[in-house]
């Protein structure tokens, strides 16, 4: 709950990433193209950030690692969805979209007054 | 395989695995960026470089990645850890709760061990190891003096002594304190009849209690204003006193009582956990030293100092003898300085806590000794009820090992076992300790321990505990589980029922433990008769007088009511008179010392027919004051010469009687009777008129004291002197000296309401507190010894009846050949008698070494008494005849064709 309120952007990854492996295993490799083709190449992260995150989310039960052969027979570490990071993602899907929504809103205002 | 970047490939071999597993990864996606990019076009070391650059920074990525890893890795160990124990406490629990008999038996063994081990260890605890309860107390030290004069060693301060160490030594010294113990009569203001009662107290300057660092929890502490000659009279009392006899009242500050005849203004109160000098002390008053009447010669004061940081006793003492030599410039006395110098008076400075403790050190830890035994027998016991369920359990470890279950795990599964048993005996041990350590409170069996009342559990006592605990489970499991790894689990499958082998092994190692077992009871039980034989040797020693049929009590006259001789001599006339007259009583008298009460008192003795070389040092004796029933009344024979002159308090008398030791030290085989001394060096001189026997004062242990006696009426400087802290002593004809108890109490209060009594008690029972000490370590190790007792037999009964289970076969088939039941009864006893033979055999080589131990204690005996000895191991060999008999009767019992037929 605190990284979803406090660091949004790291929230954000997050989510792209449960997104990515919901259609099946995939090693960071793929993830991170698949982050870049989704968003229209719109976010171009340093890949390396794709890494920490993918780690923490394993510390967390979100994600599952196991190592095995990537498609061009070389040693890959595949991360694969848990039912738990299923779950998670159900939840905090739409609370990231609220809050962009929010702000969102407040980046158009006009004035200076909150009300 | 292509591993990836080359820079880092040099790491790979010697990283732990986690930090590989990242390498390898960050590695993969960097070579999938740059092969993508040499496609596009580059070259292979602008590939890599433009994948590096995208991905960012490298080593920051990696560290944070290893770093979460290895979080991770921490917890999965953690979990895995936490549910592996808990799986194993639960089949534990399930295992033992299905065998409550043995779980019980266990649990009751290891409690009774761990408890008693943490009860003595709690006591050594608060008597030997703990500080003293004041800040900084290893700074507190007890002064005291060492010299040489005949009769004694050791002395403690006098007011001079101490006055001149407090001006001069502050070198060494912070500060110093005086103190000495006294009891006093307590009466209400307005002096109520019915609330009088005796207190202990204690007198004390008043630097003493900024010395301990001790302060009042309620008003003040004494200032010099109060400790001057003169001063207005105050007292401080203790908490205890304080709450049962004014009730806690919250304005006891200012309220006046009356001490021995002295009203008196209370000022203080002081806290709770503040015993000193003893746990009984209830009141402390001012000793007003007056330095222009110093007594240079009177050492009845006792020491404390507190030493500058950084400064030893010895550098203390040091500094104490060096200021010692001014005493005679700094105070005037009639004591010759050479005396002095002859008498080669040297300070002693050490630690106060040893003075406080004395000699109860050794005693304590023979106990923890001898309960460490204890613990050891009942660790051997259960180590057998262990080995015993092993056998029991061994087609279950066999299925569990050869269905993967690895050696560790059979072994971990005994130590949980082990482990919780022993977790609920030492739970179970410590509420035992916690019982007897208040019991101990309570009533200490006479043995008088000091600080007994600061003696409790606190944390270090149940760190004990909990390291007895777990050595007694890792002794337990011990052979099991050395056993566990020889099963072979095809062996034991393939066996019918039998399994007779591996039991025989079983029933060596059980056969081992209870011979171990036996050698350690008798030890225990070794070290038991010895102090019972000391215990009836110091009973038998003749204390010279007949304590049978006497009653006794004790009285202080005040000055207040009493404040001359013949006021003094008239109450005991009146008192004696009345006594005299009462039904049932055969004599009575007045002394101002009865034996083996804690009073002391001694004197220097000069002769006239002998007189001291110039400035030699007269020896010194002790004395005491009584009347001329005394010795008829106390049954101390006259040897030759009468006793003394009825008293008259206007003719101060000049008797001396000596006892016979006194007599043969100094005119060896004349007749003492028509010479002179005195307790002085100079004055008037007392003519002996008669020779008694000896009594032993003090202690049975020690010779009969040589005793000097003087009446009750003497003079002191010109005025005639009759003791007013006394004792009254009476015969009567009847059995039962205490019957006439309430009689004399009326006859007290009749002649004085305000006049409290105390300690009134039969002449036997202070006899008995002579041998108070030697009594209570005989029946703590007595009962040791019965519990060690009991349970070698149980474990030699165990061992016998599990052997006739194993050899059903072997007795049918013998008994079915023709042997006859008291053939097999022979046959099981001879197995029980060989067992506790080897076990005595054992014993006894560690009897010879241990009780060596016991020397300081025993009285009469020594440590190898053949006749202790062979009473013990009779006692043993009894006791493994009666453990052998039942299981012999069952093998007896046993029908030839069932052993046969149920294989």
């Amino acid at each position: 709950m605190a990284d979803s309120e406090i660091d949004l952007l790291r929230s954000s990854l997050d989510l792209l990433v449960l997104k990515a492996l919901s259609w099946g295993p995939k090693h960071g490799y793929a993830i991170n193209e698949w982050i870049e083709g989704a968003t229209d190449s719109v976010l171009l992260l340093e890949e390396g950030t794709l890494y920490p995150a993918l780690h923490r989310l394993e510390r967390r039960g979100w994600v599952a690692s196991e190592w095995g052969v990537s498609e061009n027979n070389r040693r890959a570490k595949f991360y694969t969805l848990t039912a738990a990071g299923r779950a998670r993602f159900r939840t905090q899907a739409p609370v990231w979209h609220r809050h962009a929504e929010a702000i969102t809103a407040a980046l158009r205002r006009t004035s200076a007054n909150p009300a | 395989m292509k591993l990836g970047p080359h820079w880092l490939r040099e790491r790979r071999f010697w990283r732990p695995r986690a930090e590989r597993d990242v390498d390898d990864e960050l590695a993969y996606h960097l070579a999938m960026r740059a092969e993508l990019l040499e496609a596009a076009g580059l070259d292979a070391q602008s590939a890599r470089d433009a994948a590096l650059q995208r991905f960012g920074d490298l080593d920051e990525v990696r560290d944070r990645c290893i770093t979460i890893s290895h979080e991770r890795e921490r917890r999965m160990q953690r979990l895995e850890l936490l549910g592996s124990i808990r799986e194993h406490t639960r089949y534990a629990f399930r295992r033992l709760r299905a065998a409550p008999g043995f779980s019980a038996a266990v649990v009751l063994m290891l409690a009774l061990g761990i408890g008693a081990t943490t009860t003595v260890f709690g006591v050594i605890d608060g008597i030997l190891l703990r500080p003293l309860p004041f800040p900084q107390s290893e700074r507190l030290v007890a002064l005291t003096h060492t010299i040489v004069v005949s009769g004694i060693s050791k002395i403690d301060q006098s007011d001079a002594t101490f006055m001149l160490y407090q001006r001069h030594a502050t070198h060494a010294f912070e500060s110093v304190g005086a103190y000495r113990t006294t009891d006093v009569n307590l009466g209400a203001h307005g002096g109520e009849a019915a609330s009088a009662e005796r207190v202990v107290a204690a007198g004390v300057t008043a630097s003493l209690f900024p010395t301990l660092r001790a302060a009042p929890m309620r008003g003040r502490a004494f200032g010099p204003q109060d400790d001057r000659p003169g001063a207005a009279n105050v007292v401080i009392l203790s908490s205890p006193l304080w709450k049962r006899r004014f009730g806690g009242d919250a304005d006891i500050i200012g309220r006046r009582v009356v001490i021995d005849g002295v009203e008196r203004e209370v000022i203080g109160v002081m806290p709770d956990d503040f015993h000193f000098p003893a746990s009984t002390t209830g009141l402390w008053m001012p000793l007003g030293f007056d330095p222009a009447r110093a007594s240079v010669g009177n050492f009845n004061f006792k020491g404390v100092g507190r030493l500058r940081p950084g400064i030893t006793p010895e550098t203390g003492a040091a500094e104490l003898a060096q200021v010692l030599p001014r005493l005679f410039d700094e105070f005037a006395t009639e004591i010759p300085r050479k005396m002095f110098e002859q008498a080669q008076m040297k300070p002693v400075v050490r630690p106060l806590r040893d003075a406080v403790v004395g000699d109860v050190g050794r005693l304590l830890w023979i106990l923890l000794g001898a309960v460490a035994l204890l613990l050891l027998i009942a660790c051997a016991n259960v180590a057998g009820l262990f080995l015993v369920r092993a056998e029991g359990a061994q087609r279950d470890i066999a299925i569990r090992m050869a269905l993967g279950a690895g050696r560790g795990a059979v072994v971990t599964q005994y130590l949980t076992e082990a482990m919780l048993l022993a977790a609920a005996g030492g739970v179970a041990g410590v509420l035992l300790a916690f019982a007897g350590v208040r019991a101990l409170r309570v009533s200490p069996a006479g043995a008088d321990l000091p600080r007994l009342a600061e003696v409790g559990l606190d944390v270090r006592v149940l760190l004990f505990a909990i390291a007895a605990t777990v050595v007694s489970a890792l002794a337990v499991s011990l052979m099991p589980v050395l056993r566990a790894r020889r099963v072979a689990p095809g062996v034991v499958l393939k066996e019918a029922s039998r399994s007779a082998t591996v039991g025989r092994e079983r029933q060596r190692a059980r056969s081992a433990l209870v011979i171990a077992q036996v050698a350690l009871a008798l030890v225990l039980v070794a070290g038991s008769t010895l102090m019972a034989r000391s215990f009836s040797q110091l009973r038998d020693v003749r204390p010279g007088f007949d304590a049978r049929r006497v009653l006794t009590v004790r009285l202080a006259l005040p000055d207040a009511t009493y404040p001359d001789a013949p006021a003094t001599l008239g109450f005991y006339d009146r008192v004696l008179e009345r006594i005299g007259a009462l039904p049932g009583v055969s004599s009575a008298t007045v002394t101002a010392w009865l034996p083996f009460t804690d009073d002391h008192n001694d004197s220097v003795i000069t002769f006239e027919d002998q007189p001291l070389a110039p400035d030699a040092v007269p020896p010194d004796h002790l004395i005491t004051f009584v009347g001329p029933t005394y010795f008829g009344t106390l049954g101390i024979p006259i040897v030759s010469g009468r006793t003394f002159e009825r008293p008259d308090a206007t003719r101060p008398s000049s008797e001396a009687i000596v006892s016979r030791s006194f007599a043969a030290r100094y005119w060896r085989g004349q007749s003492p009777i028509g010479k002179k001394i005195r307790s002085n060096i100079s004055g008037p001189w007392s003519t002996i008129v008669g020779v008694v026997g000896d009594v032993h004062m003090e202690s049975l242990e020690r010779p009969a004291d040589e005793l000097v006696y003087f009446p009750l009426v003497t003079s002191d400087r010109d005025t005639a002197y009759v003791p007013t802290n006394v004792a009254i002593a009476l015969r009567t004809t009847g059995a039962d000296p205490m019957s006439l108890a309430p009689a004399l109490r009326k006859i007290m209060r009749d002649l004085d309401p305000t006049l409290p009594t105390y300690e009134e008690r039969p002449m036997l029972a202070r006899l008995a507190g002579a041998t108070a000490r030697t009594r209570f370590v005989m029946l703590m190790l007595g009962i040791a010894s019965l519990v060690a007792l009991t349970m070698g037999m149980v474990g030699l009964y165990g061992v016998l009846a599990y052997g006739v289970t194993l050899r059903r076969r072997e007795i049918g088939v013998r008994m079915a050949l023709g042997a006859t039941m008291s053939d097999v009864t022979r046959m099981i006893a001879r197995r029980g008698i060989t067992l506790a033979a080897l076990g005595i055999v054992a014993g006894l080589i560690g009897a010879l070494g241990a009780t060596r131990l016991l020397h300081g204690l025993l009285y009469g005996v020594s440590p190898t008494d053949p006749t202790a000895l062979a009473v013990t191991c009779i006692v043993l060999f009894v006791v493994a005849l009666v453990a052998s008999w039942l299981p012999a009767r069952r093998a007896a019992a046993l029908d030839p064709m069932e052993a046969l037929r149920n294989d």
